[in-house]
């Protein structure tokens, strides 16, 4: 059933290349039209509204590296594997909602999650180890949804993987320089676009080629009937308990998602998360199709390479399929990988602009500021692909960014809810579960290591500050933080101003 | 050629949803664009209904079930299988009412 690959490299560039052209394109449009100062570039003017937002998380959430693994999954452990890859998936999305609505009531005027930890606890250590756990978890966005495009890519056309690195991360950052927000929302609704309609193509396409999905159903009950039950204990132990785990943090410990909780007009903010959330699982249900149409062929492992995410390009680049049907699955997985780059790029730029280079030199033109924060993508660009061109071996990377995300996950949680948390309790907390859960996940087994940083990191912030003596935290003064100038980029004027948040009145025009 | 009949299907309604969804990206767009220039903060009059919000939602729960009950009958038949691709479809849909309830509330 399987054919040799003979598709030609230069479809891989056309690609490449032709996908980035469009979004540059769009992103120019969206500049000119609606960016003109930093205020605008990192929060859109607090003016995204339903559909964008909805568009924008899902594509956002939708990484290249997810579309591949939801086959993977579905290859490796069966309909469970798809089960604890998709469920999960979107609870991580939704479960926003509560942290979400909270914030945007106490701080409506926020631009991140790292400026309310400032506010809230007034306490560096922790905001420093707030920042890096956010500048690592873009930094790693970034890195795994390159590794995504370079396994498609490699797969498919058999491009070298530093010239598809070049490629993906020059583009993506090029678009990502000229519009912030305003462009990463825009762009990534038209990317939820092209990843939703190619995926029901390309996998129904898949199982006519195949000889129908009666053919493939019958063969894998043949082979275990357990593989088309959902209830395999071996699939939560194995990976799903761990994932269901970390993607939580990976959405309420992440600025990406913070963003654009401040970015999108409060009144569509419950709806957004629920919507986006509740609508990405047709994505991976698709796609993760693809990987029990594997089983079904009987495809070796060790056939792909041993990479159980290769299934996908695998699949698709050895069926026999037409063109089309290739091209519009490798658009769906650089859709993926572009508009989720280009989110993170912008959640870092907020973060640059409001946690460094703001607290640092309170004073700065908004010109210059407008300018720090666009460098800040190229600075990081440059460094992501650094960290993947130089072929080290970034597990370490990938092991302590998890660590620091899913240690922050429950003392953040506290620090939203809980008036009594203090913010020794809030550091200790992190601190601690990080020394001790860190080593036990390495050393001895994923699952125990991520149990025990939860552990350590509820336990410890709720014991140190109930015995604490500290008053209980005011929520209402954050309603009074400040605003980062609206001023027109092209004029020098103080960048900070005072906002009339008590009565929630826009400022602008006050400069 | 059943088969086939699904793909033919989920191409054409594909290519429908698809000119709808770039039609509203369009124009909501536009809209954005316009109220900019109109300069028009409407963020003091928003209405803070959604303050008294809960957090809880059915909608919520309802897809987590769905999603849920859509993967453990694939595992029953696989009639299932050639209907599910669809609902990715869906997804492209679900923005396009999403975009024109945005166009709706701002005419």
């Amino acid at each position: 059933m399987l054919q040799t690959n003979n598709i030609e490299p230069y479809i891989g560039y056309v690609l490449m290349v032709g996908l980035g052209l469009i979004m540059l394109f769009i992103a120019l449009a969206v500049r000119k039209s609606l960016v003109r100062n930093t205020h605008d570039f990192i929060i859109a003017d607090r003016k995204i509204g339903l559909g964008f937002g909805v568009g924008s998380v899902i594509a956002v959430w939708t990484w290249a590296m997810a579309v591949m693994m939801s086959s993977g999954q579905a290859y490796t452990w069966g309909l469970s594997g798809l089960f604890w890859f998709t469920v999960p998936n979107g609870i991580a999305v939704m479960a926003m909602v509560p942290f979400a609505i909270k914030l945007r009531k106490v701080i409506p005027n926020g631009y991140t999650i790292t400026g309310f930890i400032r506010s809230r606890f007034q306490n560096r250590p922790a905001l420093i180890i707030a920042i890096i756990g956010m500048i690592f978890g873009i930094f790693l966005e970034i890195i795994i949804n390159l590794k995504g495009a370079v396994l498609l890519i490699q797969t498919i056309f058999g491009i070298k993987e530093i010239v598809v690195l070049a490629i993906v991360i020059f583009i993506v950052t090029v678009y990502s320089y000229f519009g912030g927000i305003w462009t990463s929302a825009i762009t990534a609704t038209i990317n939820t676009l092209f990843i939703t309609v190619p995926a029901a193509v390309v996998t129904l396409y898949v199982l006519y080629k195949v000889g129908g999905a009666g053919f493939i159903f019958d063969t894998i009950k043949k082979q275990d009937p357990e593989l088309l039950s959902i209830f395999r204990p071996e699939a939560a132990a194995g990976f799903g308990i761990t994932l269901a785990l970390g993607l939580l943090a990976s959405t309420v410990a992440d600025q990406t998602f913070w963003q654009k909780v401040w970015a999108i007009k409060p009144k569509y903010v419950k709806r957004t998360f629920i919507w986006a959330g509740a609508w990405f699982y047709p994505i991976p249900i698709a796609i993760g199709l693809l990987g029990l149409v594997a089983l079904g062929i009987g495809l070796n492992l060790d056939d792909i390479g041993g990479d159980a995410a290769a299934v996908g390009p695998y699949l698709i680049s050895h069926l026999g399929l037409p063109l089309i049907i290739i091209i519009l699955y490798v658009l769906l997985v650089l859709n993926a990988c572009y508009s989720t780059i280009d989110g993170a790029f912008s959640a870092l730029s907020s973060l640059v602009a409001v946690d460094i280079v703001k607290p640092l030199w309170p004073n700065l033109a908004e010109k210059r500021l407008f300018a720090v924060t666009k460098l800040s993508i190229i600075a990081c660009a440059f460094v992501a692909g650094l960290i993947v061109m130089s072929g080290v071996n970034f597990v370490s990377l990938v092991l302590t960014t998890y660590a620091i995300k899913t240690s922050l996950l429950i003392p953040l949680v506290l620090a939203i809810f809980w008036r009594r948390l203090t913010s020794k309790g809030f550091l200790w907390g992190i601190v601690l579960s990080i020394a001790i859960g860190l080593p036990i996940r390495i050393i001895y087994d994923e699952l125990l290591g991520t149990l025990v940083i939860f552990g350590i990191s509820a336990v410890v912030p709720i014991v140190w500050s109930l015995i604490s003596k500290e008053k209980p935290f005011d929520f209402s003064v954050l309603r009074n933080t400040e605003q980062l100038s609206v001023a027109e980029a092209d004029q020098t004027v103080p960048s900070i101003v005072a906002s009339t948040t008590v009565s929630n009145k826009s400022i602008r025009g006050e400069a | 050629m059943i088969n086939m009949a699904y793909v033919i299907v989920a191409s054409i309604i594909s290519v429908v949803v698809s000119l709808i969804y770039l039609g509203y990206v369009w124009i909501s767009f536009r809209q954005v664009k316009n109220n900019r220039k109109t300069e028009q903060s409407d963020i003091s009059s928003e209405s803070s209904e959604w303050e008294s919000e809960s957090w809880f939602s059915w909608k919520a729960f309802i897809s987590i079930i769905l999603s849920s009950v859509i993967l453990f009958f694939l595992g029953k038949s696989a009639q299932f299988w050639n209907f599910v691709p669809f609902i990715a479809i869906g997804t492209a849909i679900a923005v396009i009412f999403a975009l024109a309830i945005d166009i709706r509330k701002k005419a």
